[in-house]
């Protein structure tokens, strides 16, 4: 049998811990159970990449690092060939009609590596990506890659700032209108965020003792749309991060909506208003990111004041 | 930061750097081994290679058959994903109740799943328990293709299939969890891989059982 083709079948003995064997025999032969109720912007799996920050742990925004499945550095040779010869026997009963020469000979292209500067990169992917599972299962289960270099595939800086991105979430703007519940035409409506909201949030992914990359959100500010026509509606739009909160004797409007006609026409007879706050994106990486938009929403029922003017008689 | 430029730019330097190619248990065969990369009663798409669906019964025992719903394909590469995650079901079933003299399914497996796929087989023959009944598969389908990896999906129902006693060929009086719904239907997603010799084989797999949202499009 060639070394070389038997390379991998015994490294991921090594790489991952001991699935239980199934405790009922007859449950399904897989490695594991799909994971539920996923809201990150990204899994790891494989991946010694550390996720670090105080900018995940929300919903994504549904950004997809741009290559899903990578090489990372791994164990050095002397290491590699000590978790190989500890499973010997194992590998001896799951590799098709394997001999002890067989064995040797797979043995032979770890101990060729020893003494030598360098590591044994292996494969890492993100589960979440719709393509990431079957990129990695293209990937060769590890790689030899001499000190120094990078192995076609190998993860790079760029990547992951991607990996950094795709798990930086920004929550969604607590708005709050006033009038809080019944507009009418010509009435000012005010937005604004409520409560101590951070304006910067950011996240980190590391390799370590390889290299990292953070990527930070500013929130850079509030857009406004009235939810109906410019006919309809005069929407401003100077919010800065904060909108502007109501406050009795102000009379100028910078953030927020004066309907100019009622909302009785309208679907559920309600204007749907959304507040969205723009987060700029920046990376230690030097990578240029689209800012991150998050929006809600609050309708906005919006009625005609009746007055009747009586004469003196 | 020095450092992250340079690993950065090495990776664009290095296009020809060697890299060891992966275990492929089918050169094995090919060289003569008792066992066979395709074992010769495995069943197969070829009928739906035209396009049109059809339902398989494959007889492993007097008191196993497995029912197979192929897809619809006129895609050979996309019939033969399919077919190998098909063939590691029936043959790690195969391995089962032929109490270990059939190891077909050591072939159809590579990295992980062979290793996954062993410990599976031989957690039956530890315990002295076979299989008898139905097991169905069906909605199956390959979700993605990237390169010389892709990721296959199927639905399989063990609800007709029994634990036994190998010994004995009588079920086992107390039937694990996995007979009973909702845990007898499951979504298995596999990683299936083309080797150099241009077979592909399993090399990671995951299952859900209903209620899990993956696993209800598998509810008939």
């Amino acid at each position: 049998m060639k070394p070389s083709l038997l390379l991998a079948a015994a490294a991921l003995v090594v790489a991952f811990p001991a699935t239980a064997a199934a405790e009922d025999p007859g449950s399904p032969p897989t490695t594991k159970k799909i994971e539920t109720g996923n809201t990150r912007g990204i899994q790891l799996a494989h991946s010694r990449i550390v996720v670090s920050g105080d900018g995940g742990g929300g919903k994504s925004d549904g950004y997809q690092v741009r290559r899903p499945c990578w090489y990372e550095p791994g164990k050095g040779a002397a290491e590699m060939l000590a978790a190989q010869e500890d499973v010997r026997s194992y590998w001896l009963r799951y590799t098709p009609n394997a001999s002890e020469k067989d064995y040797d000979k797979f043995l032979k292209q770890f101990k060729d590596k020893v003494g030598k500067p360098g590591k044994w990169w292996a494969p890492a992917y993100d589960a979440g990506h719709p393509n990431g599972n079957a990129c990695w299962t293209g990937l060769d289960a590890f790689v030899w890659v001499p000190e120094g270099e990078t192995p076609p595939g190998g993860i790079t800086l760029e990547e992951l700032s991607d990996i950094a991105r795709a798990a930086l979430t920004v929550p969604k703007p607590p708005i709050k209108v006033s009038p809080d519940v019944d507009s009418y035409v010509n009435l000012a409506t005010y937005v604004w965020l409520e409560g101590d909201v951070p304006t910067t949030r950011s996240v980190t992914a590391t390799l370590p003792g390889v290299m990292s990359a953070t990527v930070t959100a500013d929130l850079s500010n509030l857009v406004i749309k009235s939810g109906t026509s410019a006919g309809r509606a005069d929407v401003a739009n100077n919010c800065g991060t904060r909108g502007q909160r109501y406050q009795k004797g102000v009379k100028t409007l910078s953030c927020g909506v004066r309907y100019r006609r009622a909302s009785i026409d309208q679907p559920r007879k309600v204007y749907t208003m959304t507040a969205t706050a723009v987060w700029t994106v920046t990376s230690t990486a030097g990578i240029s990111y689209a800012p991150i938009n998050m929006s809600a929403t609050r309708d906005i029922p919006v009625g005609e004041v009746q007055t009747t003017v009586r004469g003196r008689s | 930061m020095r450092r992250l430029i340079a690993l950065g730019t090495l990776v664009a330097l290095c296009g020809g750097c060697a890299a060891p190619r992966p275990f492929t248990p089918g050169d094995k065969s090919a060289a003569g081994a008792s066992g066979s990369s395709s074992p010769a009663s495995a069943p197969s798409p070829s009928a739906s290679a035209g396009g049109g669906a059809r339902s398989e019964v494959v007889t492993l025992s007097p008191d196993l058959d497995l029912v197979v719903q192929w897809p619809r394909t006129r895609d050979t590469k996309r019939a033969a994903m399919v077919k190998v995650l098909v063939d590691y079901y029936v043959e790690t079933k195969r391995a089962v109740v032929s109490g270990g003299t059939e190891e077909g399914y050591k072939y159809l497996v590579q990295d992980e799943m062979s290793r996954v796929a062993y410990d599976w087989v031989q957690n039956f023959h530890d315990n002295s328990r076979s299989l008898q009944g139905k097991a169905r598969l069906y909605a199956i389908r390959v979700k993605a293709v990237v390169g010389v990896g892709a990721e296959v999906e199927m639905c399989v129902n063990e609800a007709e299939l029994r634990l036994t006693d190998a010994e004995t060929g009588f079920p086992v009086a107390e039937q694990p969890s996995w007979t009973r719904p909702p845990e007898s239907t499951y979504i298995m997603v596999a990683g299936v891989r083309q080797g150099d010799d241009g077979r592909w084989r399993v090399k990671t797999a995951s299952h859900a059982t209903l209620p899990h949202p993956r696993a209800k499009e598998c509810q008939r």
